[in-house]
């Protein structure tokens, strides 16, 4: 009996592996010599260099993650897919907020992290900080996410000192068709996303898409309910338009509209000198960008960019009202032999108009700042391409330091086709943000012994403070070792002057608003300076067609030089070492599993423990046309803390989730 | 093996052996089945002879260097490619009755009989030496970056995944070809 149910067993094993497993469709040769030139101008060219190949040739540590990789981890928002990249630090802070930097200074609104979406900067001037609660897309859009750590400053500009993050957008053309995708689970209440493209004419595609996710709250530590839940809508559509062979217009618009639960913790002037209450911030905005590419050659082109981005941020401690207009320009050509320049201009201005509360101000409430930009990059390639140095500056004008220069200078040997070693020095600048300049935070209220009997810490804005400068010396190696094992290090030196600190300043007694009381206040200076050094290494290894690893660890250290015990303390913001191990497998049936293991050390100044995180998802595509996913995330911990609370509001603890997904798609 | 040992091993199928044979065999099974190159369906270079198949259907070569209406169209290609033998589709294919001869040639000879040659990406730095050695009625084609800036005649290059191409009018005129307007009305730059 036992033998007759073997033999049945394995022999039906073995018939359901042997059914054809789906063929990708190649075009043969033979094929494609029937096609038009007309056609044949149309197809994708799928490269055979590959993109570790492609990498091979940037003067700098950059990872990109790739759509199918954002896919496969089950991430469901834009913060979130960022741990997929080496040297990242991501820590949630609450369900709607999120801590990211890189190569140290990790706060809720990390200054030194340039972010843009589709070239349109999402760093805010306000706190010199990205909203990352605003920063959201279809997941499947997203052709690509860039992360490149260390001095952008160049070709992106001040404010890119630690790192930038590109996110683009696939083109109109490749999401044609229908797609709805839906998704729940414990965390996730309902996501919800729609998107529908197609061709305006034979030259034009276009897409729209609407998308609404609601999210539940978090605990605090102590069990109860951090009110942190959040619900956001939004949509928006993007046209490419090849006008003719040469010249592309690209439009794209995003709407949105949300609202976030926190708990807000602030200063009060009575007893009990701190008032913990809920509240909800109702943001708003939108964004319209346009640009037009002309193309001359692979080596030469220009594009012209033109964006409008409204902000609106309101709740009881502070509300932001921003209008940003930003125009850009690109031109890169070859010039003698052996150079390739790119050079650009860019003028933005922002309008703002705010009104704060008690614990949290601006002086003056409205202002509106100019941006002026111009840089040149040039690229000289030398011994046959083995060597190519670059030699780059940014020069940049705003209304609150003046003019700064940001030079850099790097260079990238190719000792074989397979292997490559570069090195950068750089300089580069983080400019004050409005809150550097202009802010009042009231920080602490307490009894004093004297009169008028109450006290209060303030800190209070610098108009003068001058910019954070870099000093970044850099080295990585890359090689694709065998066909299926690349490697990706990278080891860096920072040297930090005129960061940011706070020190008494002065002492005044304030009527308004009553009570009456003392302040003691500090002011912003530029009185710090730090010192950092770490080493990164990506790993990815594919030993069999269906089964893919990535290895990544990164290792930091920050010693900071401050008399100021609070600004020293941010030597432990940053946790000393990461470590993940990522695993993607593919089963027959169009069945894929991935599992993704993280290990992040402790927060030193936060009291925040170390965690290992734990990732799986598995994904089956049972026909074309529908995709089923279920996904788990830290599913080694009911819960955990990732970053301590920030002002105003409370830090609360990511709980282990699971959701399942039903993806249909039409094309 | 005795039927008694293979009684013996098949009776101990329990389910948690089952489980790791069972994986065994998948594991084994996909390996076999695993194709290798990483290209997976990589089409640049089908598509690259492709267009050279095109370039050489709207060129028109005096008729004098041809002995027939229906002599062959010579194709050289100089240097190497990394997938190899991507031209070999075009040979005795036939443009106006006429059959594709595909050959390779090296560096050093000289280029007499070919009506087409295509200079790979391998010998980039050798352009200017391998363009100054072809005199005559030969239609000059490569992928190599900025070739019609060096006198090629036509330059094929990729834009946001696209394959596009250039021409140098100039240099098709020197060498006595005459271009399609079809073809240059597709260009993405032409040099007068």
């Amino acid at each position: 009996m036992k033998f007759n149910q073997c033999i049945c067993y394995y022999s039906s094993l073995i018939f359901v592996i042997l059914l054809p497993v789906c063929i990708a469709d190649t075009l043969s040769p033979e094929d494609m010599t029937d096609f038009s030139l007309e056609d044949l101008m149309d197809v994708e060219v799928v490269s055979v260099s590959k993109k570790s190949q492609k990498l091979s040739q940037v003067s700098a540590a950059a990872y990109v993650i790739t759509s199918d990789e954002i896919k496969r981890s089950g991430v469901t928002s834009i913060a979130e897919a960022l741990r997929l990249a080496p040297g990242v630090n991501v820590a949630q802070i609450d369900s709607n907020k999120w801590a990211i930097s890189i190569r140290g200074f990790n706060t809720l609104y990390s200054n030194k992290l340039l972010v843009m979406v589709d070239g349109r900067s999402v760093y805010s001037p306000f706190f010199s900080g990205v909203h990352w609660d605003i920063q959201d897309l279809i997941l499947n859009d997203i052709e690509q996410i860039e992360v490149i750590r260390g001095p952008g400053a160049t070709m992106w500009g001040a404010n890119a000192v630690n790192g930038v993050i590109n996110i683009i957008t696939k083109s109109a053309e490749k999401t044609s068709g229908t797609y709805v995708s839906v998704l729940g689970g414990n965390n996730e209440r309902g996501n919800i996303a729609l998107r529908y493209g197609d061709s305006l004419s034979n030259d034009a595609d276009y897409r729209v898409y609407a998308k609404y996710f609601k999210r539940n709250s978090f605990e605090i530590a102590s069990g109860d309910d951090g009110k942190d839940d959040w619900s956001v809508a939004r949509a928006g559509f993007r046209v490419d338009w090849n006008q003719s062979i040469r010249d592309a217009v690209t439009v794209i618009a995003n709407a949105y509209q949300g609202e976030n639960g926190a708990i807000n913790s602030v200063p009060v002037l009575t007893q009990p000198y701190r008032q913990i209450s809920e509240d909800q911030l109702d943001i708003k905005g939108g964004d319209i960008l346009v640009r037009w590419s002309r193309f001359f050659s692979d080596v030469s082109d220009f594009n012209l960019q033109v964006y409008y981005e409204k902000i609106s941020r309101v709740d009881d401690v502070f509300d932001e009202n921003l209008d940003t207009y930003d125009l850009d320009f690109q031109h890169r050509f070859p010039a003698t032999m052996g150079h390739e320049i790119v050079w650009g201009m860019g003028y933005r201005t922002m309008r703002d108009d705010t009104k704060g509360s008690f614990a949290y101000s601006f002086f003056p409430q409205r202002r509106t700042t100019e941006l002026y930009s111009i840089f040149v990059q040039d690229d000289i390639s030398l011994l046959e391409d083995r060597l190519i140095l670059t030699v780059g500056a940014k020069v940049e004008r705003q209304d609150y330091t003046g003019t700064e220069f940001q030079p850099n200078i790097r260079a990238l040997w190719k000792s074989d086709e397979s292997t490559s070693i570069w090195a950068a020095v750089s300089k580069a600048v983080r400019t004050p943000s409005r809150n550097d300049s202009d802010a009042r935070i009231n920080f602490m209220t307490y009894p004093i012994e004297s009169q008028p009997g109450i006290g209060m810490t303030a800190i209070l804005g610098e108009p003068n403070m001058a910019s954070e400068e870099l000093l970044s010396y850099e080295l990585g190696y890359r090689t694709q070792a065998t066909e299926s094992l690349n490697i990706d290090l990278t080891a860096f030196l920072n040297q930090y002057t005129k960061l940011r600190d706070t020190a008494p300043s002065r002492s005044f007694f304030e009527m308004d608003p009553a009570p009456p009381h003392m302040v003691f206040a500090q002011s912003y200076n530029n009185s710090a300076s730090a010192d950092s050094y770490g080493f990164e290494a990506v790993i990815n290894y594919r030993p069999i067609v269906q089964w893919r690893l990535t290895m990544a660890i990164s290792l930091f250290e920050l010693d900071m030089e401050s008399d100021n015990g609070f600004t020293k303390g941010e030597e432990g913001n940053t946790p000393s070492s990461q470590y993940q191990l990522r695993s993607s497998y593919e089963l027959p049936y169009n069945a894929e599993y991935n599992v993704a293991l993280y290990y992040v050390n402790k927060l030193k100044n936060q009291k925040i423990p170390d965690y290992t995180r734990l990732d799986m998802t598995y994904l089956w595509r049972p026909w074309k046309k529908l995709e089923l996913f279920i996904a788990g995330q830290n599913l080694l911990d009911k819960s955990h803390q990732e970053f301590g609370s920030v002002p105003f509001t409370i830090a609360t603890e990511v709980p282990r989730s699971f959701y399942l997904g039903v993806t249909y798609r039409v094309e | 093996m005795s039927r008694n040992t293979l009684m013996a091993i098949v009776s101990r199928c329990r389910f948690g052996y089952r489980l790791a044979i069972s994986f065994l065999l998948l594991a084994f099974i996909f390996i076999s089945f695993q194709q290798g190159s990483a290209a997976e369906s990589a089409n640049e270079y089908i598509l690259k002879s492709t267009f050279l198949y095109n370039f050489s259907r709207y060129t028109e070569w005096p008729l004098s260097e041809f002995e027939n209406p229906d002599s062959p169209l010579h194709i050289c290609i100089v240097g190497e490619y990394p997938v190899k033998n991507s031209f070999k589709h075009l040979q005795n294919k036939k443009i106006n009755n006429r059959p594709l001869l595909v050959s390779q040639r090296e560096i050093d000879k000289n280029f007499l009989g070919c009506h087409v040659v295509f200079v790979s990406l391998s010998e980039k730095f050798k352009v200017e030496k391998i363009l100054s050695q072809i005199t005559g009625y030969v239609l000059t084609v490569s992928d190599i970056s900025s070739f019609v800036s060096y006198g090629g005649v036509i330059g094929l290059q990729t834009i946001r995944n696209k394959m596009r191409f250039s021409v140098n009018l100039k240099s098709a005129k020197q060498h006595g070809l005459k271009i399609s307007a079809r073809l240059l009305r597709l260009a993405i730059s032409v040099e007068e």
